[in-house]
């Protein structure tokens, strides 16, 4: 080229030339540039500057995250993977994000000036009465007042470790059980976690108490509870809040939620967010109906009980059709011992069951993702296939974390759950759970608006049938508080809501008292 | 270090990036989780030769994905999904830079972090002050660059992506990117020498 025959190259070019993986230049170039390095000693010791220069850019180099903080960042991205996909580009994630972090690091002012700005607040998410109460109380904490068993914590960094009684529950904090437990937070809320069970905290403070229920059993008693207190659980892409009731809410990982109320009223409805107003799928649940979503659609209609050879008189309520009560084909009803209560009874089904759960046990659906981040390929590697198919399925199924439990769940096709064995503790077992296991159901069952996106309400439909096509029963609650109706004020807020909305209003005045 | 990858096999990539996004879409959250099991390391690396030597990188990673849980469906295929995504990860790098105000890779103070890391060994505390000052005068050159030549020279030099990627990424066409890639050579090399930062030897790997 002429440059070169006239004399030195341009730097431009001994720059290009100096990386070896440079790709502004063709190898013909380089070739024709390395000719005249090779003769010329200013090039010659310029190109040595530009190396050594290079050597300064790779020492200069930012490196990577330290493991620990990989591990939060995973543990966070994990959490956040498990709520469900936002739809029409809502963006409360942000909201849930910018709490996750806030209580990570501390930062009470950057989080909470972040919602006082409304940051993140899509066009379906509102800052209503209770997210207001959410903006002064959701950094704090609600303090672990009993801890029994088998349950770990993982914080923000990350890393799981042993729950104990001084603890703090806070937004975002990740509970699991390897082989059950018993936890009692808020003085009032207590749960009993089964083997198996991962759960993550949305809400935690002494006004409310709002869980994810990842997978696994959780079993609640709510004791007194006070006024304006909130407990519920989040389920799939169903909120079930308490509203004073006894209630089974089961959830399995192809989106599946059934509530079955015994006892009282529940509100259940269509809800990412424990904090989002009342929506247009409010049901309300009276006792002795049972209210689902399967296959895309809303059923209501009232429990059928089936008795079971040898159980029927003395089967809990929640061993109906929705009530998750295991029958294994084969094996003869266990008949619950006198001294157990019949609501720990009902829910630490014994011996038949515990395969199901033990099959959960296996770890992989709670693997810490410390754990997994060990396999994970730097980025640009060969896909892990099974990752990818799993991912790549259309919806969930319980195949897609834990094979082995899928395989159980298949083999054992009812409700299957084992819940952590009776605790000696409970003083008295909660007087609804000692009732008969049929209540009246005409009427009682009030939907507002019970087809969500298009769902179609399933009348008629067998209840029995449909628990028996239900391969997988992995998520159950059941949140027994004292019988107690909606609040007047939980009332109005409820009507209030339905009217901002262009409603009318109906969403609760179509409830018919049990 | 992955092995390089041929033409053939980001193509093969991409599908399956796509298919991810798809199925997300469909409601599969998983895909989510496996989007971020694949593509972690890469944001987090373009978002560290963004914003610099910084603690905030891990909030920019974390914020990246809820951008990606949120505009995921904006995603039509047309371009390859990590570039997608390198462009999302640049511009939430960006909007955090600018949101905290923190324009130099030099204001960061854990430079002792980087030089522990670099020299894990040493512990010479004269040697491990003089790296460290090292290291805060480069960072002052890249500095005095603008924010676009920063951009490019960084993520080419530093984080090895093609020029069309960054031009994909920076949103200019890959003539733009190179014209900015020598001159910030040329100041970069010129400052570093006026400088004398220079080291006396050269390492025998230089990437």
């Amino acid at each position: 080229m002429s440059e070169i025959e006239s004399g030195c190259v341009d730097d431009f070019v001994l720059h290009a030339w100096a990386d070896d993986n440079d790709e502004t230049m063709n190898d013909e170039r380089r070739s024709e540039v390395g000719d005249h390095v090779a003769t010329c000693d200013t090039c010659s010791q310029q190109v040595e500057e530009l190396r050594r220069f290079r050597t300064l850019l790779l020492r200069a180099r930012v490196p990577t995250l330290q493991d620990d903080q990989w591990r939060m960042l995973d543990t966070r991205i994990e959490m956040m993977a498990g709520e469900p996909p936002p739809r029409g580009g809502q963006t409360a994630g942000r909201i849930y994000w910018g709490i996750a972090i806030a209580a990570a690091v501390s930062i009470f002012a950057v989080g909470g000036w972040q919602l006082l700005q409304g940051r993140g607040a899509g066009p379906t998410t509102t800052l209503s009465e209770a997210g207001q109460a959410r903006v002064a109380g959701a950094f704090t904490t609600v303090p672990v007042a009993v801890a029994e068993g088998s349950l770990e914590i993982a914080g923000a960094d990350g890393l799981f470790r042993a729950l104990r009684v001084d603890d703090k529950l806070a937004r975002g904090a990740q509970v699991r059980s390897s082989a059950g437990g018993r936890l009692v937070v808020a003085d009032n809320f207590e749960l009993r976690i089964a083997a198996g069970t991962a759960l993550s905290v949305l809400a935690g403070n002494e006004r409310e108490v709002f869980l994810r229920l990842r997978h696994g059993a959780v079993a609640c008693r709510v004791n007194k509870r006070r006024p304006g207190q909130r407990f519920g659980i989040l389920a799939g892409r169903f909120r079930t809040s308490v509203v004073g009731t006894e209630f089974t809410v089961r959830h399995d990982q192809e989106g599946r939620v059934a509530v079955a109320v015994t006892e009282g009223a529940v509100r259940v409805d269509e809800a990412d967010d424990p904090w989002r107003k009342v929506s247009e799928t409010t049901s309300v649940v009276r006792a002795g109906n049972r209210w689902r979503f399967t296959g895309g659609r809303m059923d209501l209609g009232p429990i059928v009980q089936e008795p079971e050879p040898g159980q029927a008189e003395r089967r809990a309520p929640h061993g109906d059709e929705n009530g998750a009560r295991p029958v294994v084909a084969g094996a003869p009803a266990k008949p619950q011992s006198e001294e157990t209560p019949p609501s720990a009874t009902a829910l630490s089904d014994s011996a038949p069951s515990r395969p199901a759960l033990d099959a959960g046990r296996d770890g992989a659906a709670l693997e810490p993702a410390a754990a997994r981040r060990v396999r994970r390929p730097r980025a640009g590697s060969p896909t892990d296939a099974t990752h990818v198919d799993t991912a790549l399925r259309g919806t969930t199924s319980p195949t897609d974390r834990v094979a082995p439990r899928a395989a159980a769940s298949v083999a054992v096709p009812s409700a299957v759950l084992s819940l952590p064995p009776p605790l000696p503790a409970q003083p008295s077992p909660p007087a609804p759970l000692d009732r008969g296991p049929t209540r009246p159901t005409a009427g009682a069952v009030t939907a507002a608006r019970t087809a969500p996106r298009g769902a179609k309400p399933a009348a008629g439909k067998s209840a029995g049938s449909a628990e028996a096509t239900d391969p997988s029963i992995e998520h159950r609650i059941l949140i027994n508080v004292p019988p107690q109706a909606m609040t007047p004020e939980e009332i109005r807020r409820a009507k209030a809501a339905e009217r901002r909305r262009g409603g009318h209003g109906r969403a609760l005045h179509h409830d018919v008292s049990p | 270090m992955a092995a390089v990858q041929t033409r053939d096999d980001k193509v093969r990539e991409d599908e399956v990036d796509k298919r991810l996004v798809a199925a997300y879409a469909r409601g599969n959250s998983h895909a989510l989780s496996e989007l971020y099991r694949r593509h972690s390391r890469r944001v987090e690396s373009v978002a560290r030769h963004v914003v610099g030597p910084s603690d905030e990188v891990e909030d920019i990673v974390q914020d990246v994905f809820i951008e990606l849980q949120r505009a995921l469906h904006k995603f039509r295929g047309e371009s390859r999904f990590t570039t997608w995504l390198h462009r999302v990860t640049v511009n939430v790098s960006l909007q955090h830079l600018r949101k905290k105000k923190r324009k130099g890779w030099s204001r960061w103070i854990g430079l002792d972090q980087i030089v522990g890391r670099h020299q894990p060994r040493s512990r010479n505390l004269e040697r491990q002050t003089e790296a460290r000052e090292t290291l805060r005068a480069i960072y002052e050159v890249l500095d005095t660059l603008t924010e676009k030549k920063r951009l490019v020279f960084t993520l080419y030099e530093m984080e090895g992506l093609s020029l069309e990627e960054i031009s994909h990424v920076s949103g200019t066409s890959v003539n733009t990117v190179k014209s900015r890639l020598f001159h910030a050579r040329r100041e970069v090399f010129g400052e570093v020498k006026r400088r004398g930062l220079l080291p006396t030897h050269t390492l025998q790997v230089i990437k």
